[in-house]
């Protein structure tokens, strides 16, 4: 406090009085470059476990490499692979298809749900959403396995459909080429519906009750209101759900791993699985490299998409 | 535009709280009714009910001469303003405003719409959306909203309330305009006694779900129906103390007040509630008979005048249960203490303000004073 040991009467210090001279870096609310000191341990952390990886890895993808002895470098050939294999074009868009599962209809079922457990009160709300939200609770890997068994030829879902007189519905489902994917599919769709829903549901839970009464006394009915009220209030957790579910959907592998290992054929095979198999079964780091090159691009360019459809009004 | 009669109607909600208790009344065509009562009076419950956003348990609600009790808010051509606004965060003001009305040509709406923001002087605000408004602005645009539709009724719950005070005084100024120049029957729903008394041609005074008293805001204010009317009407509240009657007289402590013959028949026992507005009291002059000694607690200077609060030894608050429904009422003098006293406040010249802690004479106004039966609370006159 040297202010106070000034003499009354002096003159203000020359520095108070000229104000085009720049600040000084520490003055207050100046951007401090100690902040760099506050933020160094998460940047550290943050660059030896993700960006050097990920640039690695980006630099493995140029490289013909076993995983063992020298790699040659090769420029874009790997790249070129994915294009032109079939089996990795069709994992691409196994794992586009497995979208409808674990992001479009959970987001629609999810909607759905919170929109009914929202009109429960007392015991009955808790008891749903915790068990809608379990699948979220439980190991991927443990989830796989009691599906697999739900699925089995001799399975539980099997003998539904024998009870119910529609025998001739029975399938091995996961060794059929054709319901094979959308069996893994639905199992996607349970685990994700619950955490869908539990964000609508807190997100309908910050809509003024006035929204609705002001949409009533403006002559809306229940479906308008949905699309008036409810729908605009949700955008935020839409856009939030969205880009979760489809990073989860594009990105699945224990799941596939557990249940089908990519079968039967490759009707099951997904991104992350052939990455899998390329690096650790076929040698071929290089390629699963550039293969995850490509799902890391993919995802980014979908969530950046959604992101910009769902938020764009919002500004 | 439209009359508005309501016919006993009731409100029992499923917990078996009964919000709503017979309710009769009817709003002239192109009237402005406040609904006003301290909260969980039940009078947003009724306005809910005109609405439509909550069915009536029993009872008839007519609007323009239709029994609309069991029809659904969107036929019953009511616009409503909330204390939250309730705009729709995602859509502009302009769209906030042609929502109600979207059925409509297009020209129409558009006309419409840039006529009412014209009026509010919002039109420069019509690309905005709620979120770039102040609080001032977005009750323009409730107002609006309602305003374009052109219904028969506009039904306002508390819409001055989360507005700072300037604003709120701002406000109901401007209310009161638009009202004159659009005249639809409107009914107001305020907690704000203030509110009520400068907004309503008629205001209806409610508690536990019973309308206690309706009429003109003078004649509830000078010929209160009940102790209750008279302490919630006027600020700061009646003065009610419980005195006895000794003769034609009632004894405020020092104090004596002629009792009416016609008052005094009506007594059951020798004691009357007797209700002091605060502008009753005045410094006394010597030759006053009727003062009273009065030992200042607090003194509120409010420019003008002075609120003074005293105690008067040996009074008895009167009919605690029935005004304590009144916030105001439920300061210390309100539960019994050793000795009893009672708060009593009055309005005072700004001239010479006494300091807490000075004994006053007060003389009291023998032509401000009411009486109320000391069992029931009604008027006695």
């Amino acid at each position: 406090m040297t202010a106070t040991a000034r003499p009354t009467g002096a003159p203000p210090p020359a520095s108070a009085t000229a104000t085009t001279a720049p600040k000084p870096a520490d003055a207050p609310g100046e951007p401090r470059r100690v902040g760099y000191l506050y933020v160094a341990p998460a940047l550290l952390l943050y660059t030896v476990f993700v960006l050097a990886p990920l640039a690695h890895n980006g630099w493995l993808s140029l490289f013909d490499w076993d995983g063992v002895t020298a790699g040659t470098f090769v420029g874009l050939d790997n790249y070129r692979e994915i294009f032109a294999s079939e089996q990795l074009r069709s994992a691409f868009l196994h794992a586009l298809e497995l979208l409808a599962f674990y992001s479009l209809l959970p987001v629609v079922l999810g909607m759905v749900l919170a929109a009914l457990v929202a009109r429960l009160t007392g015991r009955a709300a808790t008891a749903y959403r915790a068990i809608i939200f379990m699948p979220q609770v439980i190991a991927t890997v443990a989830i796989a396995v009691g599906w697999q068994w739900i699925y089995a030829p001799e399975g539980p879902l099997n003998g539904l459909l024998g009870i119910v007189g529609l025998g001739a519905l029975q399938q091995p489902w996961l060794g059929s080429m054709t319901f094979a994917l959308p069996a893994v599919g639905v199992i996607g769709t349970w685990i994700t519906t619950g955490l869908c829903m539990v964000l609508f549901l807190a997100g309908m839970q910050r809509i003024p009750q006035t929204l609705y009464d002001a949409a009533r006394v403006d002559g809306c009915g229940p479906v308008k209101e949905f699309f008036t009220v409810t729908l605009p209030g949700l955008r935020g957790e839409l856009s939030v759900v969205l880009v979760i579910t489809i990073i989860l959907g594009l990105r699945t592998f224990d799941l596939v791993y557990v249940t089908t290992s990519g079968g039967p054929g490759d009707s099951t095979l997904v991104p992350s699985l052939a990455i899998f198999q390329d690096a650790f079964r076929q040698n071929q780091v290089g390629l699963a490299c550039a293969t995850a090159v490509v799902l890391t691009v993919l995802i980014l360019l979908v969530t950046v998409i959604v992101r910009r459809l769902v938020e764009e009004r919002e500004r | 535009m439209a009359e508005i009669v309501l016919d006993r109607v009731a409100k029992v909600f499923d917990e078996g709280a009964r919000v709503l208790d017979d309710v009769s009344l009817s709003v002239a065509d192109g009237e402005l009714l406040v609904l006003v009562g301290p909260s969980g009076c039940g009078k947003s419950t009724l306005l809910r009910v005109i609405a439509g956003l909550e069915g009536a348990s029993g009872g008839r609600v007519t609007i323009g001469g239709r029994d609309m009790t069991r029809e659904p808010p969107a036929r019953r051509d009511v616009a409503m303003v909330f204390q939250d606004y309730a705009l729709y965060p995602h859509m502009t003001v302009r769209r906030n405003m042609a929502f109600a009305i979207r059925r409509q040509r297009a020209e129409e709406v558009e006309r419409r719409v840039a006529a009412v923001a014209g009026m509010l002087e919002i039109s420069d605000l019509l690309d905005r959306r709620p979120r770039a408004l102040s609080g001032g602005q977005r009750q323009r645009v409730a107002m609006g909203r309602a305003i374009v539709r052109e219904p028969q009724a506009f039904l306002m719950d508390e819409p001055l309330s989360n507005l700072d005070a300037k604003l709120r005084v701002t406000m109901r100024a401007e209310l009161i305009k638009l009202h004159r120049a659009v005249s639809t029957t409107t009914v107001y729903v305020t907690h704000d006694q203030v509110e009520a008394m400068t907004l309503g041609d008629r205001v209806a005074l409610m508690r536990d779900g019973r309308i206690e008293q309706c009429g003109s805001p003078r004649d509830l204010f000078e010929r209160p129906a009940n102790a209750f009317v008279a302490a919630f009407i006027g600020l700061p509240p009646m003065n009610l103390v419980e005195a006895p009657v000794e003769g034609e007289r009632a004894r405020l402590g020092a104090a004596a007040i002629a009792v009416p013959p016609q008052v005094r028949a009506r007594l059951a026992e020798p004691r009357v509630v007797v209700g002091l507005r605060p502008s009753a009291f005045r410094h006394a002059a010597p030759a006053d008979d009727a003062a009273l000694a009065a030992d200042v607690d607090l003194v509120e200077d409010m420019g003008t005048d002075v609120h003074v609060f005293f105690a008067v030894p040996g009074l008895r608050p009167a009919l605690p249960g029935l005004v304590r429904a009144v916030d105001e009422l439920s300061g210390p003098g309100a539960d019994a203490a050793v000795e009893p006293s009672v708060e009593c406040v009055a309005r005072l010249g700004a001239g010479r303000p006494p300091r807490a802690g000075d004994r006053l004479t007060l003389a009291i106004d023998p032509g401000d004073v009411h009486f109320f039966d000391p069992s029931t609370g009604a008027a006695l006159r």
